[in-house]
C-alpha cells in the first residue's frame, strides 16, 4: 500500500460499486471522486486533478474504452486501471493498446487484486516524477501542485 | 379378406361366392346399391368388390361413384363386371374408379389372376398406410425434441447473460464484506470498551458471520464462472482450442452438476497426472456434462449410488472414464445408444441427442468416447485419445 495519498477518480453506473470503492479507497486515506459513466467522468477531470482513474468497460451514455481515448488526447498525465465483468480479448487489447495501465476482472477475489493495480499506477506517477526531479533539480515536487 | 359380390343376378352372386370361396375369401353379397353400400359401411367392411355394371335402379359405375365419395372410404379394390366388350367402356369404368374391367362370361382363371393383383394392390396399401402413420409419429416426435433442443440453447444464452449480470452484485457484496473485516477489529474494540456484555456476545459472532458472507460470494462467482465457461459459444475450429487441463474440465463439469450429486449419488474424483492439452473448454465440458447426467439418471434409486470418474495420462493421449453403478446398457440397445434421438428417458426428459453430440465432440478433439458395461454391474464410457 503506497504511503502517499492520492486522488483517485471512481467511474461505473453501479452505484453499489461506486460506494464500496469510495470507502474502500477513503479508509486507505485516498481523496475519492465519483461518477457514473465516461461523460460524467471527463466532466470531472476537467475540474479536478486526478492522479488516478479506476473505471469499468460497459456504461451508458460513454464507456470505458472511449473515455480512455479521451483521456489520452486532454488528460494524458492521469493514469487508469479498468475494471470489467466482461472478460474479452477486444476489451483487454482495447485498454492495453490505450495505455491504461492494468485491467482488473470482476467480481474481485479480493480487493487486493484492486489495490495492487493501483499501487502499480501510483508507484509509476512517484517513479516520473521522481525522474522529473532529478533531471531538472527541481526540489522535491508537491504532487498536487502538478496538472 | 372378405369379398363383396354386387349382381343383381342370383345365378351369378352363387357362382362367384363359390370361386371366391375356394380361393380363401369370406363373401358378402349384395343384390343391389343399396345392400352393397350398407355392406360397405360395415366396420370390417369388405376391401374387395366385385361389381356388375347393369343393375336396374343404380348401376355398379354410379355405385362405385358413391363408394369412392365415402369419407372415410376404407381401400376398396374394385373390379367391374359387364357384357360390354367395347375398350370404351372399359375406360370409362377405369375412369370412374373401377381398378379392373372383366367381361362376361367370367373366365375363372383370368378372374382369380386378376383378385390376386386386387389382393396386391390392397397389401401395398395397407404397407403405405402403415408406413405413413409412422412417419407421423416420428416427424411428432423429432419435432418436440428439436423444441426441446432449441429451448436448451436459448436457455444456454440466458445463462450466460444471467451470469454476467449476478457478477455486480456478487461484487459489491464480497467488497463490503472484506471491507467490514478489515475495520472490524476497531469496531470491535471500541464496542469492548463500553462494557456491555451482550454487545461483546455479539461481536464475537461477527467476524464467522462476515466470513460466511464472504465464503457465499465466493461460491456464487465460482458457479457463475463455470456457468460461463460452459455456456461459452464452443467451437470446433482447432485454432481456437486452448491449452487447457481436463482435469479442470471434470472439476467444473462436476461442479456444475453439483445439486445432482448433493443428496442421494455419491460422486468419487480420481483425477491423475495428465499434462495440458489443446481443447475447447466449452464443449469438452458439454460432453462431460452429459456423461455424468446421464450416469446420475442411470443410479436414481440405487442404494450406495455411485458415479466415478477417472483420469489417467495414456500413450495415446488423456483418457477419462466415467462410471455408475446403475443397471448398465442393455446389450440389445448397446449399438444405439448413439444414434440421434435415441433415448431411454421419458418423454420430456432428455432430447436423445446428448450421447450423439458427446461423441462427435470427442471425435472433433481427435479422441473416441466408447461405451461398455461394467463386471460389476453398472455402465462405463471411455474417452480416449484427447490431446494426441
Amino acid at each position: 500500500m503506497t504511503a502517499h495519498s492520492a486522488t483517485i477518480l471512481v467511474v461505473d453506473d453501479e452505484v453499489e460499486i461506486q460506494q464500496l470503492l469510495r470507502r474502500h479507497f477513503t479508509f486507505a486515506g485516498h481523496v475519492v471522486h465519483l461518477a457514473g459513466n465516461g461523460m460524467e467522468a471527463l466532466e470531472l477531470l476537467g475540474r479536478h486533478r486526478v492522479d488516478v482513474v479506476v473505471s469499468d468497460i460497459v456504461m451508458p451514455e460513454m464507456g470505458g474504452v472511449e473515455l480512455l481515448e479521451h483521456m489520452r488526447a486532454a488528460h494524458p498525465l492521469v493514469r487508469a486501471v479498468m475494471m470489467t465483468g466482461y472478460v474479452t480479448q477486444q476489451n483487454i487489447l482495447a485498454c492495453m493498446r490505450l495505455g491504461a495501465d492494468s485491467c482488473v476482472f470482476k467480481p474481485f477475489e479480493t480487493l487486493d487484486k484492486l489495490d495492487e493495480a493501483l499501487d502499480r499506477s501510483l508507484r509509476m506517477i512517484a517513479h516520473w516524477l521522481e525522474v522529473l526531479r532529478q533531471r531538472t533539480n527541481i526540489p522535491a515536487l508537491d504532487t498536487k501542485a502538478v496538472g | 379378406m372378405h369379398a363383396l359380390v354386387v349382381d343383381d343376378d342370383p345365378t351369378t352372386r352363387t357362382q362367384l361366392r363359390a370361386l371366391l370361396g375356394s380361393w380363401g375369401y369370406d363373401v358378402l353379397e349384395a343384390g343391389d346399391a343399396a345392400q352393397a353400400e350398407s355392406a360397405l359401411a360395415r366396420r370390417d367392411a369388405p376391401l374387395l368388390m366385385i361389381v356388375d355394371w347393369v343393375m336396374p335402379e343404380t348401376n355398379g359405375v354410379e355405385l362405385l361413384r358413391r363408394a369412392r365419395s365415402l369419407p372415410e372410404a376404407s381401400p376398396l379394390y374394385v373390379i367391374m363386371v359387364s357384357g360390354k366388350h367395347e375398350s370404351a367402356a372399359a375406360a370409362y369404368a377405369l375412369e370412374s374408379g373401377a381398378d379392373d374391367f372383366v367381361s362376361k362370361p367370367l373366365d375363372p382363371v383370368a378372374l382369380r389372376a386378376r383378385v390376386g393383383v386386387g389382393a396386391r394392390m390392397l397389401a401395398k396399401s395397407e404397407a403405405l398406410q402403415r408406413y405413413a402413420e409412422e412417419m407421423s409419429r416420428l416427424a411428432e416426435a423429432r419435432a418436440a425434441e428439436i423444441l426441446h433442443a432449441d429451448r436448451l440453447a436459448t436457455l444456454g444464452q440466458l445463462a450466460a447473460g444471467v451470469a454476467h449480470e449476478i457478477n455486480n452484485p456478487t461484487t459489491f457484496i464480497a467488497g463490503n464484506a472484506e471491507l467490514l473485516e478489515r475495520v472490524w477489529p476497531d469496531l470491535e474494540r471500541a464496542l469492548a470498551q463500553a462494557g456491555d456484555a451482550r454487545l461483546v456476545a455479539i461481536s464475537a459472532e461477527v467476524p464467522a458471520m462476515l466470513a460466511a458472507v464472504r465464503g457465499g460470494a465466493e461460491r456464487v462467482r465460482r458457479i457463475v464462472a463455470d456457468l460461463k465457461s460452459y455456456a461459452r459459444k464452443g467451437s470446433s475450429d482447432p485454432r481456437e482450442r486452448e491449452l487447457a487441463n481436463v482435469n479442470e474440465s471434470v472439476e467444473r463439469a462436476a461442479r456444475l452438476l453439483g445439486s445432482r450429486f448433493k443428496h442421494d449419488v455419491r460422486l468419487e474424483l480420481d483425477l491423475g497426472d495428465i499434462s495440458a492439452c489443446r481443447i475447447d473448454p466449452p464443449t469438452f465440458e458439454q460432453a462431460l456434462v452429459n456423461l455424468l447426467n446421464n450416469a446420475c439418471d442411470a443410479v436414481q434409486g440405487v442404494a450406495g449410488a455411485t458415479v466415478a470418474v477417472r483420469s489417467r495420462q495414456r500413450d495415446d493421449g488423456i483418457e477419462v472414464v466415467v462410471e455408475d453403478n446403475g443397471a448398465g446398457i442393455p446389450d440389445a440397445v448397446m449399438r444405439e445408444i448413439w444414434n440421434p434421438f435415441f433415448t431411454t428417458k421419458p418423454p420430456g426428459k432428455g432430447t436423445g441427442l446428448g450421447l450423439c453430440i458427446s461423441q462427435r465432440i470427442i471425435a472433433e478433439h481427435g479422441g473416441a468416447l466408447r461405451a461398455s458395461n461394467r463386471r460389476e454391474g453398472g455402465a462405463r464410457f471411455v474417452i480416449s485419445g484427447v490431446g494426441s
